[in-house]
């Protein structure tokens, strides 16, 4: 096996200002899903910080790479990942979202509204978006304007990301069931459930390559944390 | 390790209503003297006590032990903190070595920069500087002040022009650091957080030398106007720091591009949210 190994990579630098809740968050979904392929959970930097994962990003991130790398190459196991950029990239070409002169950022939105294009997650966006339309961008009224809207709006695409991960884990209590049986040989449901419920649910079945499984929720939790950040301001 | 006796506020010898007046903005603490804030008339000598200082190089430390010697109103706690504070800088060698780290840093930015207007201006900032611990000099003992008025009221001219040109030249240091090549950037930015750490400190040694002119108005009007400067300057600065890790968190700048920014973040964060700082520009004593 080899060594994790963090190729510099301008789409996941911003991880070395997340606290450990959040890269543990990320870790969890990383190890949740990718079955006997993870290296994180004995890679000896991760367990030496495993109380302050914020000390040890680019092992989480260099494990997304690899990930990564085998939804391109579809070689698993070489030990070389991809850049975050390249694996956006892929599951915007499977998504049929064209990426071509997006940034990463804009990539993550076009996602963020693929994902949220399900009728039940839109639905219930809507409603949210409506209730405080009065203090953001005006009433949306239909789906259409509320994506230009979300499209425009870097704040909008935070609050929406936040409602997103909210929506979906509403989904995933109500589904629970459903959700185990999917992922029967899965014990740690509870951080996997707010991510593969809803709206990916059908998309993730749908998707012949496993890695997908760990690609799609860790890019929705990494869109979510660049939103976080870029409304908090670092300094 | 060096250790220090300043005198601090003894709060246990404070009648009860000097400390609501103090907590209420009614009064004020000038030349360790309780006066109104109103008129600046004599409302109560205050009463201090000899405390040990184990380390005159970190304010936060000394700012802790002063919150310590306060009671839990907040406005005794700022008191309490900017009068030992307070006294650290005016008492003692603090600002004097603070005074040698920044012309080391000078030194450094000369080498690199020499007879770049960043050097003509960088070095008019260090003769601030100078001027400063010069006016503590003459501030530090009542004795000193009675027997040389006009000096302080002279350093008093000067240092309000030489804090106007720092102030602005350290604004514009901000628009300069994208300009400049990375290993010049981070000795400007180096600079720049001493610099900007030291102008609260210089302010403080400022407004005191006009109270002791017994020039209240005067001693009031410096610590606004240069707490205004000093917030606009911080807020310049979080602005071009924030664009700048923004970007890095958008994903679209390159790895060396903020590098020297996040190898001094935690400088800059600790420089942002400096209380002591702050406190020292809001707080009489």
């Amino acid at each position: 096996m080899f060594a994790l190994k963090y190729k510099p990579d301008p789409g996941l630098e911003f991880l070395q200002f997340c606290s450990h809740e959040e890269i543990n968050e990320l870790s969890d979904i990383l190890i949740s899903t990718g079955g006997s392929s993870v290296e994180l959970s004995t890679n000896s930097e991760y367990i030496k910080n495993k109380e302050n994962l914020s000390k040890c990003w680019p092992i989480v991130a260099a494990e997304l790479q690899k990930f990564g790398g085998n939804t391109i190459s579809n070689i698993a196991r070489i030990g070389e990942g991809v850049l975050y950029d390249e694996i956006v990239n892929d599951l915007c070409l499977s998504f049929e979202i064209a990426s071509q002169n997006l940034s990463i950022t804009e990539k993550e939105d076009e996602i963020l509204l693929k994902s949220l294009s399900d009728s039940f997650c839109i639905k219930h966006a809507l409603k949210l978006f409506n209730e405080r339309a009065d203090q953001t961008a005006g009433n949306p009224g239909n789906q259409t304007v509320f994506m230009e809207c979300i499209r425009r709006n870097s704040f909008l695409a935070y609050e929406v990301s936040l409602e997103f991960m909210d929506i979906i884990k509403k989904f995933a209590e109500s589904h629970e069931s459903k959700m185990k049986k999917l992922w029967a040989n899965d014990t740690r449901i509870p951080i996997l459930a707010p991510i593969y419920a809803g709206p990916l649910f059908e998309i993730l079945r749908k998707k012949a390559d496993p890695a997908f499984r760990v690609t799609i929720p860790a890019i929705i939790h990494i869109a979510y944390l660049r939103r976080k950040k870029l409304k908090a301001n670092i300094l | 390790m060096t250790r220090d006796v300043i005198f601090a506020i003894d709060w246990n010898e404070v009648p009860a209503e000097i400390v609501e007046a103090l907590n209420s903005g009614r009064a004020g603490i000038f030349n360790g003297v309780a006066r109104s804030t109103e008129n600046y008339k004599i409302m109560k000598h205050m009463p201090f006590k000899p405390v040990q200082m184990d380390s005159i190089q970190d304010l936060a430390q000394v700012a802790q032990q002063g919150q310590a010697l306060a009671g839990a109103v907040q406005m005794t706690v700022a008191i309490s903190t900017a009068v030992t504070v307070g006294a650290v800088v005016l008492c003692t060698a603090y600002l004097a070595s603070k005074l040698r780290e920044l012309d080391s840093k000078i030194q450094r930015l000369d080498a690199r920069l020499h007879g770049q207007n960043l050097i003509f201006y960088a070095e008019k900032a260090a003769t601030y500087f100078a001027a400063v611990e010069a006016t503590r000099e003459l501030i530090s003992t009542a004795e000193l002040v009675e027997e040389n008025r006009d000096l302080v009221g002279q350093s008093l001219s000067r240092l309000s022009g030489q804090r106007h040109e720092t102030m602005a030249f350290l604004g514009n240091l901000c628009h300069l650091f994208d300009h400049l090549p990375d290993e010049d950037r981070g000795m400007a930015l180096d600079f720049f957080h001493a610099s900007l750490d030291f102008v609260p400190k210089a302010v403080l040694v400022e407004s005191q030398a006009a109270y002791r002119l017994e020039r209240f108005r005067l001693g009031d009007h410096v610590r606004k106007s240069a707490q205004r400067s000093y917030e606009e300057c911080l807020l310049e600065y979080r602005s071009w720091g924030n664009g700048l890790l923004n970007k890095l968190t958008r994903g679209e700048a390159s790895r060396s591009n903020p590098q020297v920014l996040l190898d001094r973040l935690s400088e800059a964060k600790s420089l942002i949210n400096n209380d002591c700082n702050r406190i020292l520009l809001t707080t009489t004593i």
